[in-house]
């Protein structure tokens, strides 16, 4: 099962590695990212940032989803990461079983190529496709929420996207 | 090592002057959404200038690239810039280089870089050195401080330095290498090891607690608690205290609410005349 | 009063400014803050002190991802001023510092992130113009503004606040007094907890208790705790390195095709199908 998924556009960095993986008691990490799973060099460096004693698997957003649909993981807590909301959309909708779905850091490699993007919180810069993935990722029924550190209170996205 | 074996003067040049121009690369901070990007582009300047002395509009380029968001411990954020500076060099003289990796390459380093870096230079190398020098100054002596400074800067400078020349000449093969054939795993056990001997040792040093209550007895002089709380094991109070904080971290307790709850508790304790 | 608070804000912007222009060489711990306060008052003894006092309390105010919890700072060039300029109760000072540094934390976070963002379209505008020269000009120039405006914190809590802070420290009722001089000795504890959080694992668990005997119970100092740790972290890598060695050895025997079986495996399908397995088991 999936205990959290965080979207996060450094995918694996200094915070996630030092406290989340601690803090949720995760000890499978998943990956779930198209470019990084062809990309050898992004997969070391990736594979660096895992913490001691935890299990990393990189794979594109359609062989994650397998993943975590298989029957062996069902008992086992996983914590799944990828860099931008669409691709997380796709999981959610195709998952069932989330425990939450943290909205961390987003946008700050934000290609400008659809315009100026919508500042929605401090960490989250969004382009508008991505903001329509994000309105449509509030409306299933798993808790949406922005919570960066754990020391953080979380925040419901849907509060984040009020008049936006 | 032999880092130095092929370059060329003007090689050496650029990169000591990314190295003393990386010193301020965190000193101004864009707001949230670019972070220190503006001191990665004063850092990285020399190595621009000099690739791309004969065509502004790649240079204009190279800088737009580098205003993403920028977050890497400073002192071995320097291998990020040698890596890009040997990238900025490829992508001058080939046509066909795709630049885009370059900032590819930056961002993915970011997290496992920032994630060694700060265990090692925040959670053992300052522990170490907080430690020599708190027990030094709380008697009122200068090398206190003086030794802190130099435990901690000596390493750090080095690491620094070296690191620029690394991220130059070895790139990524480098860090596939010694990730590759287990090393880093060991580096990261024996500094998390060293740091949690030191943290045990500070607990027992710093975390002070001192009960005035006293037992009276009969026809002889009263005997105060402390001593039966010494004979259980000595220092128990702080080392329960610790551990109590520790639990309610994990537990996802504010570190806030923590703190103002440790010094509730002291002053209850005061008023009630325990302490 | 008015020169006392100009020392004093030029003690914070020194050394929190100072720490970011070159290189985070922790010129902004209190160890180092405590001595230079110690040293513009006029008084370096107590200054070294209380600065041993407060790294103590802020050794875990670590800044791990932008998430700080409180800025040692100001907190410490307060409490330094308190103690040294107003003769208020070192150990009072000490509790004041807590609720200082977390409130300066959050002004601090506020700069940075908001206020200094009026210069994030700068940055691009200049790229664009292809000007390095002005790009390092606005760099040192968002490095002054932020810490000179931090620093008028500091200037105007020591100008207006230092009265009130000395009738009030005045006051305090004695057992109080003893429950405020407690919490210095306490606190350190959840700094303590902050760092243990980033390195504590079930199976490294022991080292941290053992660094705790050490001290409490053979009384070592610091330097011989730090030289013991090391030579016994240096014992347990050789130890790991060899068991590595011998692991790899293993796995390169055993991703050897074995013709006799004709079974030989080599293709990505398999190779993803075996990291799953891993994963899973």
């Amino acid at each position: 099962m999936i205990v959290q998924l965080r979207i996060d556009d450094r995918l694996i960095h200094g915070q996630v590695a030092l406290v989340w993986t601690k803090e949720l008691d995760t000890p499978g990490i998943v990956v779930a990212n198209d470019s990084a799973s062809e990309n050898e060099m992004v997969q070391m460096t990736l594979k660096m940032a895992t913490p001691t004693g935890k299990k990393l698997l990189i794979r594109s957003v359609d062989d994650a989803i397998k993943v975590f649909n298989n029957p062996k993981g069902q008992g086992m807590r996983m914590f799944a990461l990828t860099n931008c909301v669409k691709d997380a959309l796709k999981i959610a909708q195709n998952v069932e079983n989330i425990g939450g779905i943290n909205v961390a850091n987003v946008g700050r490699f934000a290609d400008k190529s659809e315009g100026e993007p919508v500042l929605v919180g401090s960490t989250l810069m969004l382009s508008h496709s991505e903001l329509d993935a994000l309105k449509e990722l509030s409306k299933l029924d798993v808790p949406v929420f922005q919570q960066v550190v754990p020391s953080n209170a979380k925040v419901s996205i849907k509060t984040l996207l009020k008049d936006k | 090592m032999k880092l130095t074996q092929d370059m060329t003067k003007e090689d050496k040049k650029m990169l000591n002057g990314i190295f003393w121009r990386s010193f301020t690369v965190f000193a101004s901070r864009a707001g949230a959404t670019k972070a220190h990007a503006p001191g990665f582009m004063y850092s990285i300047t020399p190595a621009l200038n000099r690739y791309y002395k004969d065509d502004p509009e790649g240079r204009k380029e190279a800088l737009m690239r580098h205003t993403t968001w920028y977050n890497i411990t400073q002192n071995v954020g320097t291998f990020v810039m040698g890596l890009v500076a040997s990238m900025e060099k490829k992508n001058s003289e080939e046509a066909d280089f795709d630049s885009e990796s370059i900032v590819a390459l930056k961002t993915s380093l970011m997290g496992p870089l920032s994630g060694i870096g700060d265990s090692i230079f925040w959670g053992v190398l300052r522990v170490i050195a907080a430690g020599v020098g708190i027990s030094l100054a709380s008697q009122g002596s200068i090398l206190g401080p003086i030794l802190f400074l130099l435990i901690y800067n000596v390493p750090s400078i080095l690491t620094r330095y070296y690191l620029t020349y690394m991220g130059f000449s070895l790139g990524s093969t480098f860090i596939e290498r010694i990730y590759a054939n287990g090393s880093m795993a060991i580096l990261n056990k024996a500094a998390s090891t060293l740091g949690l001997i030191m943290i045990g040792s500070m607990t027992a040093s710093m975390v002070k607690f001192e009960s005035k209550l006293s037992v009276p007895i009969a026809g002889g002089k009263p005997i105060l608690i402390q001593t039966y709380l010494d004979q259980l094991f000595k220092g128990l109070v702080p080392l329960s205290i610790t551990l109590v904080c520790y639990w309610l971290l994990s537990k996802k307790v504010n570190v806030n609410w923590i703190l103002l709850g440790v010094l509730i508790l002291a002053i209850i304790l005061g008023l009630l005349g325990v302490v | 009063m008015f020169k006392e608070a100009f020392l004093a804000a030029l003690t914070v912007f020194i050394c929190y400014g100072g720490n970011w222009l070159f290189g985070q060489t922790m010129i902004e711990r209190p160890l180092v803050v405590g001595m230079v306060a110690g040293l513009i008052f006029g008084d370096l003894r107590t200054g070294i002190i209380m600065g041993a006092s407060l790294e103590a309390i802020f050794m875990g105010a670590v800044d791990i991802g932008g998430a700080l919890s409180a800025e040692p700072v100001t907190a410490t060039v307060l409490a330094t001023t308190f103690a040294i300029v107003l003769n208020v109760n070192e150990k009072a000072a000490l509790a004041l510092a807590v609720p200082i540094g977390v409130l300066a934390a959050f002004i601090s976070m506020f700069m940075k992130n908001v206020v200094m963002n009026l210069f994030a379209p700068l940055v691009d505008k200049y790229a664009e113009e292809n000007r390095p020269g002005a790009i390092a000009v606005m760099h040192y120039v968002m490095w002054f503004i932020n810490y000179f405006i931090f620093s008028l914190i500091t200037f105007f809590s020591v100008l207006e606040g230092a009265k009130p802070v000395q009738q009030m420290v005045n006051n305090i009722p004695d057992n109080l007094m003893a429950g405020l001089a407690a919490t210095g000795g306490l606190l350190p504890a959840v700094g303590f907890a902050i760092l243990m959080r980033m390195l504590w694992s079930k199976q490294l668990a022991p080292y941290f208790f053992l660094g705790f005997i050490l001290v409490a119970y053979l009384e070592l100092p610091s330097v011989a705790v730090a030289a013991l740790g090391i030579i016994l972290v240096l014992v347990i890598s050789f130890k790991d390195k060899k068991l590595l060695d011998i692991q790899n050895k293993q796995k390169e025997l055993e991703n050897r095709p074995v013709s006799a079986t004709g079974i030989t495996d080599s293709g990505n399908e398999t190779k993803s199908d075996q990291e799953e397995e891993d994963f899973f088991s």
